[in-house]
């Protein structure tokens, strides 16, 4: 499997599914944080309300997220589980942040030197 | 395009994907499930909290049961005729068979009469008979049932007759006066005094939802997004065996 027959994705495109994707995932790690805030809400005060406001927002983000990483992923051929493992981290708080600042550092290097074959 | 999809690596990960869809399309049902007992659930607790009327402001005698009548809970103040009381079976509760205890109320200020629903009795139980003197019944409002055969008796030993179901038009005939065309299932009795009815044996039979009772769009949203995340794994599937074949096809050039 040699990477070398498969034209570089145009920076342009990778630069707009990169912003996508951290857009994407500040507001995916924020919304776990205001759904952890509801929980203790709900559980621990009993008060329902705040969660069936936001929980139904928090899925359809979340979705969104999900989109944004697969869209970036199959341009930066990720693998699998890479793909897979993005995803599953905008389930967590806070989690996506940092995982996008590497993300975003990484690409941004490759874009600013190795693109090109 | 389908060579590339049958190579064992894709093949593999198809089975994945089935087992992902299989699951995503349940998760998906049973939110949707979910999202219809939370919309009965609502407008249940929805009927609860309209005001109780006077039965004279919801329906009058012989008048046709009003349109949106039906779960509307009206107030009534009678006597039960006690020995107009019959069984209705086989009726369920909370799964166990049983019957309905159906009882005539002479409401007060119209002479006529209203079958009213007093409480379910599991199979051979003993049928409690009504509180006599006056009492104020608060029931939910429902018409009339289709008729239906009556069942085998002896079940009830000792209790009065047994009917396939609540049919007014076979009432009408029976019971004396005035016929209301309606029954009502009751969720309160007071006693003439204000007195609240001590238990009589009875369970009362919850109203039944009538008509379209809708969905909870929250719990409708998590279904619709189950079978979104479905299809993004179809497609992330598809996407990596087109890559891959793409992949084949410039390898092939790049042979020749």
């Amino acid at each position: 499997m040699s990477e070398q027959v498969r034209p570089a994705p145009a920076p342009e495109r990778v630069r707009r599914s990169l912003a996508f994707y951290k857009v994407m995932s500040i507001i995916a790690g924020t919304a776990v944080l205001i759904l952890v805030v509801v929980m203790v809400i709900r559980y621990g005060f009993g008060n329902e309300g705040p969660s069936k406001a936001w929980s139904p927002i928090h899925g359809w983000l979340y979705m969104v997220y999900a989109a944004s990483v697969i869209n970036l992923g199959f341009l930066l051929r990720w693998t699998l589980g890479r793909m897979v493992l993005t995803m599953l981290a905008g389930a967590l708080p806070v989690v996506p942040w940092y995982l996008e600042r590497r993300v975003v550092r990484e690409v941004e290097g490759s874009l600013a030197g190795s693109l090109e074959p | 395009m389908l060579r590339t999809a049958l190579k064992p690596r894709w093949l593999g990960l198809f089975v994945v994907l089935v087992l992902v869809l299989v699951s995503f399309f349940w998760l998906g049902l049973w939110q949707l499930d979910v999202a219809r007992d939370k919309g009965r659930e609502e407008v249940v607790a929805a009927a609860a909290r309209e005001p109780v009327v006077p039965i004279a402001e919801a329906l009058g005698p012989h008048a046709p049961f009003p349109a949106g009548g039906a779960g509307r809970r009206v107030q009534a103040t009678g006597r039960y005729a006690a020995d107009g009381q019959f069984l209705v079976a086989p009726r369920r509760l909370d799964g166990r068979d049983g019957a309905w205890v159906v009882t005539p109320l002479v409401v007060e200020s119209t002479g006529a009469t209203l079958a009213v629903v007093r409480g379910f009795v599991p199979e051979s139980a003993v049928v409690p008979a009504p509180p006599g003197g006056p009492v104020t019944v608060t029931a939910s409002l429902a018409p009339g049932e289709s008729p239906s055969e009556a069942p085998a008796e002896g079940q009830w030993p000792g209790a009065a007759q047994v009917r396939g179901a609540i049919d007014l038009a076979v009432l009408v005939n029976e019971w004396q006066g005035d016929l209301y065309n309606a029954f009502g299932f009751a969720v309160e009795e007071q006693a003439g005094g204000g007195a609240d009815l001590p238990a009589s044996g009875l369970e009362r039979v919850p109203p039944p939802v009538i008509g379209e009772t809708g969905l909870s769009w929250r719990n409708a949203a998590y279904a619709l997004q189950w079978w979104i995340f479905a299809a993004f794994a179809a497609y992330m599937w598809f996407r990596m065996v087109r890559d891959d074949h793409q992949l084949d096809l410039q390898r092939e050039e790049s042979h020749v």
